[in-house]
C-alpha cells in the first residue's frame, strides 16, 4: 500500500506507528525498555537485559491488556457519515447519519444513587447524565470493566507466516524457517467479561444546510439508541496481500464473534428535547430486544480469501469492497477442488457426492457436512447414528477423509463455516439429535418462548408509560368484510368454500387444516427421516381440536385471558411481543461486494 | 508538503523541585533515587490543515474549493490497482492528547478467571513465554490522570473532516491524487461535536493499559 499525503502529518503518524508495529525490531525495543525500567523501579541503577532475558523475547507480537477500563465519550461527540445530492435520476432525499457517545462500560446495575456502577442516561441530572433505576438493557452507561482484558488473556498484534494455502491452491509456508508470505493479525482475548458498548444516533433525511452547523437547514429526523451487552471475543482481524492471480492487492480478513444482548429503542422520555444534536434520556424498556445472540461471521481467510478494495468498472470515482468469489459459481460440482477451495468447504464427504434419485448435479455434500458439524457443535451422543446411516446410504467406507478424525475436521469446518444464533433454543431434530429430539419420541417438541418471554429470543416492549398493544393477530386465511363484522367466519362450514384454509391436516398432512389444527404430531423414522419437516419429529400439544366454522381466539393457544368477548377482536393485549428464536447454521460467505455509487454518473 | 502546527511536550512526572540553588551535578546514588525514572507523561497535539479559534476548527482557506482541486487531501494507491487513488478531499483535522502516563510494571503472578494459557502458545505447541504464563513478565502501563471529575471528557479531543472521497485515475503521468476529474462524491466523514461548528470530538478513559511483548 502506497500513502500520499499532502498537508497531512496526522496520518502519516499513524501509518508509521501501524507498519512499526509489524516489525520484530521494535517489539524487542519496547521489551527492552521495560526491562531498563523495572531496574530503576527496584532503586538500582539502569541495566542492560542479559541474553537469558532477551531470549524470552521472540518479537511474535504485542500484547494490550485493559484493566478497569472504560472509554467514555462526550454525550454530544459523534462520528458522522456525511449525505450528499443523491445521483442517477433516483427521487430519493440526501441522508445523513450520526453516532454520538460511543462509549463501553461495564454492564450497569440500576438504583438510585451516583455511582458509576448504577448507570445513566445520555441526558439529565447527575454526574455525567440521569441515573437509571434499572439495570442492565435499560441503561446506556456505566462504570469501569474490571477486567475488559486481562493480563493473562489480551489482545494481541502480532506478524507471523502461518501454513496456508493460495487462491490457486499452492502451499506456502511450509517450511517455518523460510515463510514465503506474513500476515498481519490483531486477535481479540479469547475469554472476557460481558461489556456494555452504547452509543445513540440521528438518521437524518433532507439536509440542505452545512454539516458544520447542524441546527442549519437540517432535515427531519429520528433518534435512536444502540445498546450491546456482550462481547466479541475470538474475533480476529488479518492483514497481508492477497494471492488471487490478477488481484494481488492490500487484502483483510475479519472474523466477528459475537456474543450477548441487543436493544434498539426510539423511544424517548418526556417531550422538549427533541432538537438535533442534543441528546436526550430513551425510555429504559421499549424497543426491539434480541437476547442470547451468538454469531460467527467469517469474512475470508489467509491468504486465498480476503476483503479487497478495487475501482469501479465503468462507473469513475467510486469504488468496491468485495470479496471475490474462490470458485466461479458457474463451474460445474463435479469439477476437482484445489486445495484451498478444500479447506474452504471442508467437506465431510466427498465433494460430488450426490443425493440418491435427486436432482442431477445436485451435490449433498454441503448439506450432509452442516448437520454433522451441528450435531458434533451439539455435543449430541447419538452423532453416530447420522455418521452410520450416511455411510449406509451413500455407501461409503469412512467420512472425514484427508482429516486425523471427526475432531481435526470439525476444527477446520468451523473456521470456514459461521453461525448466527439469536436466541438459545436448539431445534434439533431427526437422525443424529440427543435422545430428547430422538426419532419415535414425541419430546421433541423444544419448549419454545412463551408470548411474552423478555429472557431470550427476539422481542418487542412497549415504553413504560405506554399502555400495552394487541398482538398475535391469529392466522387469517379470509376476511369478512362486511360492515359490522370483526371477525372470520367460515360461510361454508367446515369446506369453506373458495376460502379453504391452507395447511395440511393432522392426520394425512396432504390437505387443509394447518391452521385450524391446535394438536399436532408427527415421528421420523429411520426410512423416511425427513417426513416432519428438517428430518424430525415434533408434537404439538394444545387443547380442542377447532373447528373450521367456528370463530376461535388465538388467547386459547397462549393461555391468557381473551379480549374477544368484549373488543370483538382475536388478539392478545400485551406488553412484550416474542417473535421466538432463529438460527443459521453452516454459514458460508462465498461472495460479497459492496459498491459506492455518489461518485460517478451511472 | 507543509506543516502548520506540531506542538509536542514531553515531561516526566516528578522532576520538579522547590530547590532553588544552582544546578549541581548528582551522584549516582541521587540518580538512582530519582523515581522520574519509571514514570513519563505525554501531552501530544497535532493540527492538521486547520487553524485553532476556541476549539471551534477552521479548515484552512485553500482546502474549501469544494468541487475544483484544493491540495488538503490523503490519498491511497493499492498494489494491484496502481493509477487509481482512493483520495479523500478536504481532508482536515486536529487531535489533543492530554496527560498520558508510561510507567514500568511488573506483570501479576496470579491467574485471573480469564487465564489462557494457549494464547501464547505457537501453533507447533511452543510457548511464545515461558511457561506459556506472561505472569511477572515486565510491561509498561499506560494511563490517564485518574483525579478527573465527573463528566469530564478531555483525555482525547480529535476533529476531523473528510468533505469528498472519490477514485481518482492516473492521466497523461499525471498522478491521480493532484487531479480533481471526479467531483462527486463516494463518501464522506466527519468527526466532530454538536456543541460547535467543527467542535472538537471528546473522550474520556478510565483504568490502565498493560503493554507487554513475547
Amino acid at each position: 500500500m502506497n500513502a500520499l499525503t499532502e498537508h497531512t502529518h496526522v496520518n502519516c503518524v499513524h501509518i508509521a506507528i501501524l507498519i512499526l508495529a509489524m516489525t520484530y525490531p521494535v517489539q524487542s525495543a519496547a521489551n527492552a525498555l521495560v526491562g531498563d525500567s523495572m531496574a530503576a523501579r527496584a532503586g538500582t541503577s539502569f541495566q542492560q537485559l542479559d541474553d537469558e532475558a532477551l531470549a524470552n523475547i521472540s518479537g511474535t507480537g504485542i500484547a494490550l491488556g485493559f484493566e478497569d477500563f472504560r472509554w467514555l465519550t462526550s454525550p454530544t461527540s459523534y462520528y458522522e457519515q456525511m449525505g450528499s445530492a443523491p445521483v442517477g435520476g433516483t427521487t430519493f432525499d440526501r441522508a445523513d447519519m450520526r453516532w454520538y457517545g460511543l462509549s463501553i462500560t461495564a454492564i450497569p446495575i440500576g438504583g438510585s444513587n451516583q455511582n458509576d456502577d448504577i448507570g445513566f442516561h445520555w441526558a439529565g441530572q447527575g454526574a455525567f447524565g440521569a441515573p437509571c433505576s434499572a439495570g442492565g438493557l435499560a441503561c446506556p452507561l456505566g462504570g469501569q470493566v474490571s477486567n475488559f482484558s486481562a493480563y493473562d488473556n489480551p489482545y494481541v498484534l502480532r506478524a507471523w507466516s502461518p501454513h496456508g494455502f493460495t487462491y490457486s491452491g499452492d502451499e506456502v509456508n511450509a517450511d517455518a524457517n523460510h515463510p514465503d508470505i506474513t500476515l498481519y493479525e490483531y486477535l481479540a482475548p479469547t475469554h472476557q467479561p460481558y461489556y456494555n458498548f452504547a452509543f445513540w444516533g440521528e438518521i437524518e433525511a433532507g439536509r440542505t444546510g452545512p454539516n458544520e452547523i447542524l441546527g442549519l437547514g437540517h432535515g427531519a429526523f429520528l433518534k435512536s439508541q444502540t445498546l450491546i451487552q456482550g462481547n466479541a471475543a475470538g474475533s480476529v482481524f488479518r492483514m497481508f496481500q492477497h494471492t488471487q492471480p490478477g488481484n494481488e492487492t492490500f487484502a483483510m480478513t475479519y472474523h466477528s464473534h459475537l456474543q450477548g444482548d441487543f436493544r434498539f429503542s426510539v423511544a424517548q422520555q418526556g417531550a422538549g428535547n427533541d432538537v438535533i444534536g442534543q441528546p436526550t434520556v430513551f425510555d429504559e424498556f421499549e424497543g426491539l430486544h434480541f437476547k442470547n445472540v451468538e454469531a460467527f461471521i467469517p469474512l475470508g481467510q489467509p491468504f486465498y480469501q480476503a476483503l479487497t478494495l478495487g475501482p469501479v468498472p465503468g462507473s469513475p470515482g467510486n469504488f468496491i469492497l468485495e470479496i471475490p468469489f474462490l470458485r466461479d459459481p458457474a463451474e460445474s460440482p463435479y469439477d476437482a477442488l484445489n486445495n484451498a477451495q478444500r479447506h474452504f468447504y471442508s467437506y465431510a464427504v466427498p465433494e460430488n457426492l450426490a443425493t440418491p434419485g435427486g436432482p442431477a448435479g445436485a451435490s449433498a455434500a454441503g448439506h450432509i457436512s452442516a448437520r454433522l458439524a451441528y450435531l458434533h457443535n451439539l455435543g449430541s451422543p447419538n452423532v453416530g447414528v447420522y455418521e452410520n446411516h450416511i455411510m449406509n446410504t451413500y455407501s461409503l467406507s469412512s467420512l472425514y477423509d484427508g482429516f486425523a478424525g471427526a475432531d481435526d475436521w470439525l476444527a477446520q469446518y468451523n473456521t470456514t463455516h459461521g453461525y448466527s444464533r439469536w436466541g438459545d433454543w436448539h431445534p434439533c431434530r431427526g437422525i443424529g439429535c440427543p435422545n430428547i429430539h430422538g426419532i419415535g419420541s414425541n419430546q421433541s417438541h423444544p419448549n419454545r418462548n412463551t408470548y411474552n418471554d423478555t429472557g431470550s429470543g427476539i422481542f418487542f416492549r412497549k415504553c413504560e408509560s405506554c399502555d400495552d398493544f394487541d398482538a398475535m393477530a391469529y392466522m387469517i386465511t379470509a376476511v369478512d368484510v362486511r360492515p359490522g363484522n370483526s371477525q372470520y367466519t367460515c360461510p361454508g362450514g367446515t369446506g369453506c368454500g373458495e376460502f379453504t384454509p391452507r395447511g395440511i391436516s393432522a392426520s394425512t398432512r396432504t390437505d387443509n387444516g394447518r391452521y385450524y389444527t391446535p394438536a399436532d404430531t408427527c415421528s421420523a423414522t429411520n426410512a423416511d427421516p425427513y417426513r416432519c419437516g428438517y428430518g424430525g419429529s415434533y408434537s404439538i400439544d394444545a387443547s380442542s381440536r377447532f373447528t373450521h366454522s367456528g370463530k376461535q381466539d388465538p388467547s386459547v393457544i397462549f393461555g391468557v385471558a381473551s379480549r374477544a368477548p368484549g373488543a370483538g377482536i382475536p388478539v392478545i393485549r400485551t406488553d412484550v411481543v416474542n417473535l421466538g428464536d432463529a438460527r443459521i447454521e453452516g454459514l458460508q460467505v462465498n461472495y460479497m461486494k459492496f459498491t459506492s455509487y455518489g461518485a460517478g454518473n451511472l | 508538503m507543509k506543516l502548520t502546527h506540531v506542538f509536542l511536550s514531553l515531561s516526566a512526572i516528578w522532576p520538579l523541585s522547590a530547590n532553588t540553588s544552582p544546578l549541581q551535578p548528582l551522584t549516582e546514588a541521587e540518580m538512582g533515587d530519582i523515581s522520574g525514572q519509571n514514570a513519563i507523561e505525554i501531552s501530544l497535539t497535532l493540527h492538521n490543515n486547520i487553524q485553532v479559534k476556541d476549539n471551534l476548527h477552521e479548515g484552512l482557506a485553500h482546502c474549501y474549493s469544494v468541487g475544483s482541486y484544493n491540495p488538503c487531501r490523503l490519498a491511497l494507491e493499492f498494489a494491484g490497482h496502481e493509477g487509481y487513488w482512493l483520495v479523500m478531499k478536504e481532508f482536515y483535522g486536529y487531535l489533543q492528547l492530554d496527560g498520558i502516563q508510561l510507567e514500568a510494571r511488573t506483570l501479576p503472578t496470579a491467574n485471573t478467571a480469564y487465564h489462557d494459557e494457549d494464547r501464547f502458545r505457537r501453533i507447533d505447541g511452543q510457548c511464545m513465554v515461558e511457561n506459556c504464563d506472561p505472569g511477572g513478565l515486565a510491561s509498561i502501563e499506560m494511563s490517564y490522570p485518574a483525579n478527573k471529575g465527573p463528566g469530564q471528557y478531555l483525555d482525547m479531543q480529535t476533529f476531523m473532516n473528510i468533505g469528498r472521497m472519490s477514485v481518482e485515475q492516473d492521466e497523461s503521468g499525471v498522478p491521480g491524487y493532484l487531479l480533481e476529474n471526479q467531483s462527486g462524491v463516494a463518501n464522506a466523514f466527519r468527526i466532530s461535536d454538536s456543541s460547535g461548528p467543527n467542535a472538537n470530538h471528546q473522550v474520556r478513559f478510565d483504568g490502565r493499559t498493560l503493554i507487554y511483548g513475547f
